[in-house]
């Protein structure tokens, strides 16, 4: 049996690899952001290596990323406090020995696909986790295109919308694939302990007009294939790809990473990336310009849901059979939760 | 009492009189002698059926859902393939989605969950029996063996007192679809087209669907401990929730399955104690043996004539081919008289031990309600036995003209009673 | 618009046997690769595949790393009692075998606790493996108590060489036994147990920490009960006691539960023999069963609260329903 529903934002699941930012915005300035409902700070040491510390200094509430950067330490831009690369307070303005115990938290950074990641989980935990692979962000022959949302919405939902396969014909059904909205063919859901996945395949169909037009406005019917995967609560890809009888493919990834910055609310990072007309700054305009509008449809949809459910609370659903991916995405979600949760009990009664 | 044998070419199950004067059994035994697959033509435009009569191949069909399925439907009626899939419940889904279906519920009628309901069965048991008994002459029907279930159903649904008679009513109009006492509409009459679409192409499934659908908004989101609440708030364990449809159908079935065949158990089985006094007096002289003589009461009964499958492909039974497509019929009431199976079948014999009868079924689709309507039989019995002085039967039974359900209507009984 | 036709099931691939290592005696491990070099699921300690062994299926923990995106390792023992898996994966699995894997799932998933005891028996130690290096990493008090019939058939005892004090191992060649009574004394409310080995080590825990620990303490994993599926010399009898009824019957290997209780001459219900339909379903007092049913879910069977006696035995001597 699924559990009962909980709030789908009342808790963010701490053992998880989040994609802080992209690697482009990390330099040697100090970056701010929250995650997991903490204050965060980014900057790159002088070899050029990331760095995550909690963002308030030790002394007083004060950020650190309003301070400055020097060397690879932070001053705070209050009172002096310096802190090196791990966290540790190495001097303060008004006497020569460091406070005991002076120190924010660092957490663990790993950079990859252009991307830096953050665990801000139990530190030591991070190696037993992988980073999710995303090759084609950075991949020869692909070009991607993207940006960054702040949603007010929870992780879970978006998860759920993502797994939802039904939603884009209504969301936006000016750039739906017409087979989207013209057949239904099988939903295959493949599930392991940390992951789901669906897959769909369509039947031969014309190309959406602004993709015909980029691969040169080819006339033959091309199959659909649609594989979408919860990877991790950071993660959710789709992959697209048609084809056509000849050969001719082309490939798209939707790669959507999603940061819990608070209950109900999340930052995605978002990417449209591709393996056609990839040298062609047009294109790229173009399909940047659709799926950032495209996104911020899909973004408000869910900060209205995330509205309802905080006014009202969580109610009534009715699932349908193409719900299963996202319930065994809420199913995974709220094992996770259960078993970072300190272990509570009571004593079993003696019979 | 042994039924008188019908010649082999006058049998005829599609020919619903038979069932209504009581003379199926003289075909049964027919059958299983001389043809233990025969094929019965119908008459108002079925395609005609396999009628499969013996124990042991009744139990092996039944245990075989990839040769003989239950995705073509189960009873005589062929629903038109655009209704299929509204129209199909639990009954008609083989394979995997099937068991995660029927574990959405399943574990509800173990044991451990019937004994919760003991303390409320017996006070309704004796509610039911004084209530009864406050007069001598009385339908038995009406005052024991219909109330009685229909309570219990309302208990396991939570419905209110006064959905009482109605849910009553559903279950005979559903039930009884080819008697026109019951009946608004009769199952393959011209009229009935026009429900095609619904379970008995019958209007009764909408209403009940309504009802259903009522209860299921209202309890949506909840954490009742009844049998709607928790069809509503679980999920089956292959991921796949219930659909509308499949909510309307599941539902139906709890009502009428839940109702009508426990009825006729308890009507068959008091019609069988007062035909066999000995039986009753030994019954009465060894309580403990309850549960034995249920087990002999409910093969006696056989509430249900028959299910029926569809032959996936071609298979030779008994030296006869059943061709790919054609409809079979599972008659579980003549497995329960297999003189191969049980000694003296035609012998209520309350200390028959071990009782392997098949009137719940025998393979995936066994009857989930099988241990409840034993719980419930065995506590209106020990209930109402000790405080009989005698009962006879005052008048006909009425029978209801069906081959689906054996059941009674009518069963005038005059009780003397003395206080338990 | 038709309406969409969906399927759930699990993951399941062909990975190819990387290599196949001798990690004790009569203990082999495999490392399990994808042949094109794909990504594995990821997956939590405790977690198990199913392998594809012929026309059996049996499962095997992930001993391995679970930051390891390239390969699965399952080590198993070798028994000589069972013509099942495990013969079929040391006579017949080599370096560039394919083997069908499903999975990865976890019935066995560690919570988050600032103190583990981990106990393991024999090539029960395959699932704790993964647990400890988490313990480790996170920084919680733990310690293990691997119990072997001798050294040199105790699987991974150099690896753990390397945690040293933490660990204790006993190997029967050596030391004196497993003193259960003293691993499990002082029970702690921030404390959970994890164990995983033979019926009797589990029996043995199971009953300590039932007297007198707090209920969610312990966490057991039986590796035993699918290789009892087909033992060599067929099923084993074992004692039924009927508490209601007051009844004690033995159950021989060729009769089910059921059988022997109507030859008793005692009522009991069922209907179709094959633990599909539910309805024998018994309550469960006392005795680890072997659920054999399709009715009842993982976690239902783990619970041992309630059987389908028709298929179902028991793994124990001795079975107490409540009938």
């Amino acid at each position: 049996m699924t559990p009962a529903r909980r709030s789908a934002t009342s808790e963010m699941p701490s053992d998880c690899w989040y994609a802080a930012a992209p690697s482009s915005s990390v330099g040697r300035g100090l970056l701010a952001l929250r995650a997991l409902d903490r204050p965060v700070v980014l900057f790159r040491t002088e070899s050029g290596g990331a760095v995550a510390l909690e963002d308030r200094c030790a002394h007083r509430a004060y950020p650190l990323s309003a301070g400055t950067l020097v060397g690879d330490a932070v001053r705070c831009g209050l009172c002096g406090f310096t802190y090196d690369a791990g966290g540790q307070c190495v001097s303060v303005p008004s006497q020569d020995n460091v406070p005991f115990g002076a120190s924010v938290a660092a957490y663990p950074v790993q950079e990859s696909d252009g991307l830096v990641w953050v665990w801000l989980g139990e530190p030591g935990r991070a190696r037993l986790h992988r980073i999710p692979s995303l090759p084609w962000l950075v991949a020869e022959g692909w070009a991607s295109v993207g940006g960054e949302t702040e949603v007010a919405a929870g992780f879970l939902l978006l998860h759920e919308s993502f797994a939802d396969v039904t939603q884009v014909p209504f969301v936006a059904p000016e750039i739906a694939p017409a087979v989207l909205g013209a057949v239904s063919p099988p939903l295959d859901v493949v599930v392991t302990e940390t992951t789901v996945s669906l897959h769909r395949e369509y039947p031969p169909a014309p190309l959406p007009s602004w993709q015909s037009e980029m691969l040169g406005g080819p006339t033959a019917d091309f199959t659909t294939t649609q594989d979408g995967h919860f990877v991790s609560p950071a993660v959710w890809v789709d992959h697209w790809d048609v084809a056509d009888a000849e050969g001719t493919t082309a490939r798209l990834r939707f790669t959507q990473l999603v940061t819990p910055t608070a209950p109900g609310r999340s930052r995605v990072l978002w990417r449209v990336s591709r393996d056609f007309a990839a040298a062609d700054a047009a294109a790229g305009e173009r399909v940047a310009a659709m799926f950032d509008d495209y996104y911020a449809r899909v973004f408000r949809a869910m900060e209205i849901a995330q509205a309802v459910l905080d006014t009202d609370g969580p109610g009534p659903e009715v699932n349908v059979a193409a719900d299963v991916a996202g319930l065994k995405v809420r199913e995974i979600v709220l094992r996770m939760l259960a078993e970072e949760s300190p272990v509570v009990r009571t004593r079993r009664a003696r019979v | 009492m042994q039924p008188t044998p019908v010649p082999l070419d006058q049998v005829d199950l599609a020919n619903l009189d038979v069932f209504e004067t009581n003379e199926a059994w003289g075909m049964f035994d027919t059958l299983r002698r001389e043809a233990p697959v025969h094929w019965n033509p119908e008459h108002d435009g079925g395609s005609g059926f396999w009628s499969i009569t013996r124990y042991d191949d009744i139990e092996m069909i039944d245990k075989d859902p990839d040769t003989f399925t239950s995705m073509k439907f189960t009873n005589l009626e062929e629903p038109p393939p655009e209704f299929q899939e509204l129209r199909r419940s639990i009954l008609e889904t083989d394979g995997p989605r099937h068991l995660s279906l029927r574990k959405l519920l399943m574990r509800d009628f173990n044991p451990a969950q019937l004994r919760r309901y003991e303390d409320f069965l017996r006070g309704l048991a004796a509610l039911t029996v004084e209530t009864a008994l406050a007069q001598e002459e009385m339908d038995f029907v009406d005052a024991i063996a219909a109330d009685y279930p229909i309570a219990v159903l309302a208990r396991l649904l939570d419905t209110p007192d006064e959905m009482t008679p109605q849910l009553i009513s559903w279950g005979n109009e559903i039930v009884g679809f080819s008697d026109p006492e019951f009946a608004r509409v009769l199952v393959n009459s011209e009229e009935a087209e026009k429900y095609r679409h619904l379970p008995f192409s019958s209007p009764v499934s909408q209403e009940i669907f309504e009802y259903g659908r009522k209860l299921a908004a209202e309890r949506k989101g909840g954490d009742g401990e009844d049998l709607v609440s928790k069809l509503v708030n679980r999920i089956p364990e292959d991921g796949i929730p219930l659909s509308n449809e499949h909510f309307d159908n599941y539902f139906l079935l709890l009502v009428v399955a839940g109702n009508e065949t426990t009825r006729q158990a308890i009507s068959h089985s008091m019609k069988a104690l007062i035909d066999n006094p000995d039986q009753m007096q030994w019954l009465l002289d060894n309580p403990d043996k309850y549960p034995q003589a249920i087990e002999e009461l409910l093969r006696w009964a056989s509430p249900v004539y028959h299910f029926r499958r569809t032959a996936t492909k071609d298979v030779e039974l008994h030296g006869t081919t059943i061709k790919e497509g054609d409809k079979v019929v599972m008659w579980f009431a003549s497995g329960n008289r297999d003189e191969t199976k049980f000694d003296d079948p035609y012998k209520l014999d309350l200390s028959r031990f071990p009782n392997d009868h098949m009137t719940f079924g025998k393979g995936p689709h066994t009857c989930m309600g099988a241990n409840l309507a034993r719980f419930e039989m065995r506590i209106i019995f020990e209930t109402l036995l000790p405080r009989i002085v005698s009962i006879s039967q005052t008048g006909d039974i009425r029978r209801v003209r069906s081959n689906f359900v054996n059941g009674i209507k009518g069963f005038p009984v005059r009780i003397e009673s003395k206080q338990a | 618009m038709a309406g969409t036709k969906t399927t759930v099931r699990e993951h399941e691939v062909e990975l190819v046997v990387e290599s196949a290592d001798r990690v004790a005696e009569g203990v082999v491990a495999l490392t399990l690769v994808d042949p094109d070099g794909g990504a594995l699921p990821p997956w939590t300690p405790g977690a198990h595949v199913d392998l594809q062994l012929g026309e059996l299926v049996r499962q095997y923990s992930l001993c391995g790393d679970p930051a390891d995106s390239r390969s699965y390792t399952v080590a198993v023992l070798r028994e000589p009692e069972s013509r099942g898996g495990s013969s079929y994966v040391h006579e017949q699995l080599v370096v560039g075998s394919r083997v069908t894997v499903r999975g990865p799932r976890n019935h066995f998933a560690l919570v988050s606790s600032p103190r583990y005891r981990f106990v393991a028996g024999g090539i029960g130690i395959t699932p704790l493996l993964p647990m400890i290096a988490e313990a480790e990493a996170t920084g919680a008090d733990w310690h293990l108590w691997y119990r072997g019939r001798a050294r040199a058939g105790m699987a991974y005892v150099d690896r753990l060489a390397e945690y040293g004090d933490r660990v204790t191992l006993l190997p029967g060649d050596e030391t004196g036994p497993l003193e259960l009574a003293a691993v499990l004394a002082d029970p702690s409310d921030d404390t959970v147990v994890y164990t995983c080995g033979p019926e009797r080590l589990l029996d043995g825990i199971e009953e300590i920490c039932t007297a007198s620990w707090p209920a969610s303490a312990l966490h057991l994993e039986r590796f035993t009960a699918k290789e009892i599926e087909a033992p060599a010399g067929g099923e084993r009898s074992f004692e039924l006691e009927l508490a209601a009824s007051g009844v004690t019957l033995t159950v021989p290997p060729d009769r089910s539960i059921f059988n022997v209780i109507l030859d008793a001459g005692i009522s009991v219900l069922g209907s179709c023999h094959e633990g599909i339909c539910g309805t024998c379903e018994q309550i469960v007092l006392e005795g680890e069963v072997d659920h054999r049913d399709s009715v009842l879910s993982a976690s239902e069977q783990a619970a041992n609260d309630a059987m389908m006696v028709c298929v179902s035995r028991c793994l124990t001597d001795r079975l107490v329903l409540d009938m």
